[in-house]
């Protein structure tokens, strides 16, 4: 039981002292302190399955990396979504407008849709899935498995938005 | 053969929402698949139980059923919602001129599909002047209003 233990320990952490802390509001920082527990806690739970070379063991182990994969998924979804989702921001300039008696303002809206915009095209090329030349976009290697893997995914979940 | 065992449930669990995605009624495509993962990691549940009882095994199963439901919807989640991952979608077509791709997905692309989705989840709801956020978004603002005081994030 000393994972479940971890991991609540690991959240109350962040509940209680690290959330007051500015750089904790930094993306690059929550992710990090999420994605070093579970590295750790992976490298943990195989050195014991390593050493007692137990089937229960090895059950416990995927049950705990699974475990901490969701808790921290989770965590990272919800923390995300709340930071700024584009429909979010868009209800509430809605809910703003009303309160206020006036029609909601389309174009502040699609000032953070360009934002964004520009924001996702060098996040894509920094993180190498597309390429930019002579003012052309393409994807590469990488992006064109990444690109796969969402057309099976578009095609399983049946979405019909023309793209 | 628990953790085997819940990955074909997972996979059956995909493939029954690809199915009904494609049968009416119209729901949205999110409680579909809450829906049917809900009722094939019930029948997981029950039969990890019966085969292994309550044990690691089971647990682990149980688990990595639960690992692999949330990354699908995530996943699945993303392609539709993420400007990014709809771009990646379109460039899997061919190469595009940049300013092409600007004006196709244009932010009046951007906020008009988000309205859509959100009418359809009945968040907003058109009216004879323009746009009006529903009860159901109204306490959805409430809770990420809240959770945003929680996380500490700069107020809007």
């Amino acid at each position: 039981m000393w994972y479940a233990v971890y991991i609540v320990a690991h959240l109350l952490l962040y509940i209680l002292i690290l959330r007051r802390l500015i750089v904790f509001r930094r993306e690059i920082v929550i992710f990090g302190y999420h994605a070093i527990s579970f590295v750790a806690v992976v490298a943990v739970v195989l050195a014991g399955v390593a050493l007692s070379w137990a089937i229960a063991d090895l059950y416990e182990a995927v049950a705990i990396i699974a475990l901490h994969a969701i808790y921290s998924l989770s965590f990272l979804e919800v923390w995300s979504l709340s930071e700024g989702g584009y429909s979010l921001q868009i209800m509430e300039h809605l809910a703003l407008a009303e309160r206020q008696g006036q029609p909601a303002d389309l174009e502040a809206l699609r000032a953070i849709g360009s934002a964004k915009q520009g924001n996702r095209l060098d996040g894509l090329a920094s993180v190498g899935l597309v390429r930019q030349t002579d003012g052309a976009v393409e994807l590469t290697a990488t992006g064109r498995l990444v690109a796969t893997v969402f057309a099976g995914l578009a095609w399983l979940t049946h979405v019909r938005d023309g793209v | 053969m628990a953790v085997v065992l819940a990955g074909v449930y997972a996979a059956v669990a995909i493939v029954l929402h690809a199915v009904w995605c494609r049968l009416p009624p119209a729901l949205p495509s999110v409680p579909k698949y809450v829906m049917v993962a809900a009722l094939t990691g019930s029948i997981l549940v029950v039969q990890l139980l019966l085969t292994y009882g309550l044990n690691s095994a089971t647990l682990a199963g149980v688990l990595v059923y639960g690992l692999l439901i949330e990354l699908y919807l995530f996943m699945a989640t993303l392609i539709f919602s993420s400007v990014s991952a709809i771009w990646v979608r379109r460039l899997r077509r061919g190469s595009a001129r940049l300013e092409a791709m600007r004006e196709l997905y244009s932010p009046t692309w951007m906020v008009n599909s988000r309205m859509e989705r959100l009418v359809s989840g009945d968040l907003i709801v058109k009216t004879d002047r323009g746009y009006r956020v529903t009860p159901k978004g109204l306490q959805m603002i409430q809770t990420f209003g809240r959770l945003r005081t929680f996380f500490r994030h700069a107020p809007r």
